[in-house]
């Protein structure tokens, strides 16, 4: 059980910290987290387009991470699975503060679907555009 | 793979076939995103080595592309064959040739994200190796302005 004293989350302006701290415990599902590894690589040295980055830890455990990344006129959430939903609800009520729109978010079933109905609670309408499987 | 099929890196004198083919792919696969330009894309692309063409007697006939390198791994992408072109298994070489190009080249994995309501991409990326990780949803999002 997480002891939530020792629940931090932290929101990054630098990619490059983003990739060294959080990218290590992503890879551990390296397919099932590729979208947001893959932007966050290519932000360490090209930022342009990255929008908001942040994770919550217990301790260096990561407990869950969003990285938010410009795709033509499109601004994608893109969430790494959490380990429960009250760590989606914090990094997403602290996402909320950044005020930053968003227009789709893109993430495995589990995931987008948590921070979907988070969304819908706050007002957002939200709308499947495609399954797929990765 | 048939003496008269070729597969090679696309070069520039591509950008032609491969922006149309790019454009063509989106239109199919994800009319829910803004428009490419395809001429554009398929430059870009083609320069950093990232699109990769079947031939069939010198004429191009599919293409499958790379990109999200990690280091350890990369996502194979924008898998396509012209409509008329289908159902000869040319996506299926351009995908497991360029699969085993990228592990060949040290990445330890290979992902890629099918549409699961097409059971021919499916079976074909089953045929080749890809095993299912999960499922993966976009969902469009309209909000309250701030």
């Amino acid at each position: 059980m997480t002891n939530s004293t020792n629940v931090r989350l932290k929101v990054y302006d630098d990619p490059k910290e983003f990739w060294d701290e959080v990218s290590p415990s992503l890879k551990a599902e390296e397919a099932k987290n590729s979208l947001c590894l893959g932007r966050a690589y290519v932000f360490r040295s090209n930022p342009e387009g990255c929008l908001y980055q942040s994770a919550i830890f217990d301790g260096d455990n990561l407990l869950g991470a969003i990285v938010v990344s410009r795709y033509r006129t499109n601004a994608n959430f893109l969430p790494a699975p959490v380990t429960n939903p009250e760590h989606a609800r914090k990094l997403f009520e602290s996402f909320q503060k950044s005020r930053i729109a968003i227009t789709g978010i893109v993430g495995d079933l589990e995931t987008a679907k948590t921070y979907q109905k988070l969304l819908e609670e706050h007002g957002f309408r939200t709308k499947v555009h495609m399954r797929q499987g990765i | 793979m048939p003496a008269n099929i070729h597969f090679r890196k696309a070069e520039l004198r591509d950008v032609p076939t491969i922006g149309e083919w790019i454009e063509a792919f989106h239109e199919e696969a994800t009319p829910h995103d803004p428009p490419v330009n395809g001429i554009e894309l398929a430059e870009a692309k083609i320069k950093n080595n990232m699109v990769f063409v079947l031939e069939r007697n010198g004429v191009l006939v599919s293409m499958s592309c790379w990109t999200r390198d990690i280091e350890t791994s990369c996502c194979v992408n924008l898998v396509y064959t012209p409509k008329a072109l289908r159902k000869q298994g040319f996506a299926s070489i351009a995908t497991a040739k360029l699969t085993q190009l990228l592990l060949d080249s040290g990445k330890s994995e290979t992902n890629l994200y099918t549409d699961m309501a097409n059971p021919t991409s499916n079976k074909i990326y089953q045929e080749i190796g890809y095993e299912f990780v999960c499922d993966s949803i976009h969902c469009g999002v309209n909000g309250p302005s701030h």
